[in-house]
């Protein structure tokens, strides 16, 4: 479902990601943990090709990005088509409403009719708690709010893979519940995810594989319970220690 | 001291100088903030090409007085083209040239001021590049630089008395008229002083009230 071979990331001289390599199978959920500044947005990044690897290919369903080989428009969109992404700061459409952030994409790049768009909108934004919220602007809506409408926004594109990038560290403390009850949802409905997260008890219960990073390399794969009940490198340990 | 009463039936000639005015204001703001708008996007494309274009426009037309450029357009283009244009489309076209130049640095800075992660939601969404700008990120810019665009299309309105000169007869000139006609030059101006005024504070509050209803949503 997701392949990377050979995956290097730097900027300027800066080597953020060394050679990674990882493949993710279709319905896995995938928590990503490491320190801060490890290279863990550039990693998820690098799978929708928002960041483009310095070398190394990345193949996602059957659609592959080659550093120095194909690397054109076509291929990019064919990769993106696949995936939704959901940001630490949301970056909703501010000047649309909740609905319209939800039908924006859907009627202009997949071009729905717009009444199946705002149908399909509106029961995305039941199951995520929002229906009532279908008119409101981003600026009324709480942090959790926000991200549900985040996420509801890209599973309107109808992805087969999901992405989160530390979908709850902008929020505050009592709205994190609400997005990863979502979030736990979603990973009983056939889809592949690769959430990048803090929340060491969601990586725990909701995922099926952990990846720990460290400067730029994945030094630890392996299942959660693994990981947390005893983790084998060092940096890990101590990362995990520096938890509690 | 004032003599209202020796040009009070020439008021209402005057003041009705005040549709003239604002029709050029808009319609100049108008063509302006399409041009502006154009221009703003030649200036962020990875075009070497077109962003000199657009520089260059810009460098010349804030780099020359209106009063000039609008001299060109009425008085010199008709010798070089054999075209004479009605005072009325010279100076729309003038101001509409200049307002474009001015806009269009508003909005490039707009366009820089809108969050990086507007760009990067639609890029995962495959919202096409071209969609992207009109539909989500120049909405944005437009609203953050809405105090600017007021300003301008307040400049515009003052400047816009420059096209008596060519004579149209807007509020500047109905006054001079009149003034001329009575031999009494401080009262027909005052009066189209007050018009300009109330005008340009309309506009102002105008800003601030959809200010506070952008804020809002
Ligand atoms: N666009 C960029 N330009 C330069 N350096 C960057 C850029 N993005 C990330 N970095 C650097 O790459 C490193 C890894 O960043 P990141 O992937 O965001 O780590 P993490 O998400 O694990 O905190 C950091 O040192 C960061 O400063
Ligand atoms: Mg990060």
């Amino acid at each position: 479902m997701i392949k990377m071979s050979h995956i290097s990331k730097t900027f300027g001289t800066l080597n953020v990601l060394s050679d990674i390599n990882l493949t993710i199978q279709e319905k896995e959920i995938v928590a990503i943990i490491g320190p801060s500044g490890s290279g863990k947005t550039t990693l998820l990044r690098c799978i929708n090709l928002l960041e483009m690897p310095t070398t190394g290919s990345v193949t996602v369903g059957s659609v592959t990005f080659n550093a120095d080989g194909n690397r054109s428009n076509e291929t990019i969109t064919a990769i993106r088509k696949q995936i939704g992404m959901v940001f630490q700061n949301f970056h909703l459409f501010p000047h649309l409403s909740v609905l319209d952030n939800l039908t924006y994409a859907p009627i202009h790049v997949l071009k729905t009719p717009p009444e199946a768009a705002k149908n399909k909108a509106i029961q995305l934004l039941d199951r995520v708690g929002l229906k009532d919220k279908a008119s409101a602007f981003p600026a009324q809506l709480s942090g959790g709010q926000k991200q549900r409408v985040a996420i509801a926004r890209a599973l309107a594109m109808e992805p087969n893979i999901m992405l989160f990038d530390e979908p709850t560290s902008s929020l505050d403390p009592e709205m994190v519940k609400e997005v990863l009850d979502v979030m736990k949802e979603l990973t009983h409905n056939h889809m592949t995810m690769v959430v990048v997260t803090h929340e060491m008890r969601f990586a725990e219960a909701a995922a099926s594989r952990l990846l720990f990073m460290d400067q730029g390399r994945i030094i630890e794969d392996t299942s959660p319970k693994a990981f947390f009940t005893k983790p084998k490198t060092k940096r890990a340990q101590e990362f995990l220690s520096r938890l509690v | 001291m004032f003599h209202f009463d020796l040009i009070l039936p020439s008021i209402p000639y005057i003041i009705s100088g005040v549709g003239i005015t604002l029709q050029y204001t808009l319609v100049s703001v108008c063509c302006g903030l399409i041009l502006g708008s154009i221009l703003a996007l030649f200036k962020i494309s990875s075009s070497r090409i077109l962003r000199g274009i657009a520089n260059g426009y810009t460098s010349i037309f804030r780099g020359t007085p209106l009063l000039l450029q609008l001299g060109i357009i009425y008085f010199a283009l008709p010798n070089v083209l054999g075209v004479t244009l009605p005072p009325f489309l010279a100076g729309i076209l003038t101001f509409s040239l200049n307002s474009g130049a001015y806009i269009s640095e508003i909005l490039r800075a707009g366009i820089g001021s809108v969050d990086a992660g507007q760009k990067e939601a639609c890029l995962s969404l495959n919202i096409p590049r071209h969609k992207a700008m009109k539909d989500i990120i120049l909405p944005q810019a437009i609203r953050n630089t809405l105090p600017s665009l007021v300003n301008e299309v307040i400049d515009l309105l003052k400047e816009s008395a420059l096209i008596s000169i060519i004579g149209e007869t807007d509020l500047l000139r109905r006054a001079n008229i009149v003034a001329a006609e009575k031999y009494l030059y401080l009262e027909p101006l005052l009066i189209a002083g007050a018009c300009y005024y109330i005008m340009v504070l309309g506009l102002a509050s105008l800003a601030k009230l959809l200010e506070k209803r952008l804020k809002v949503t």
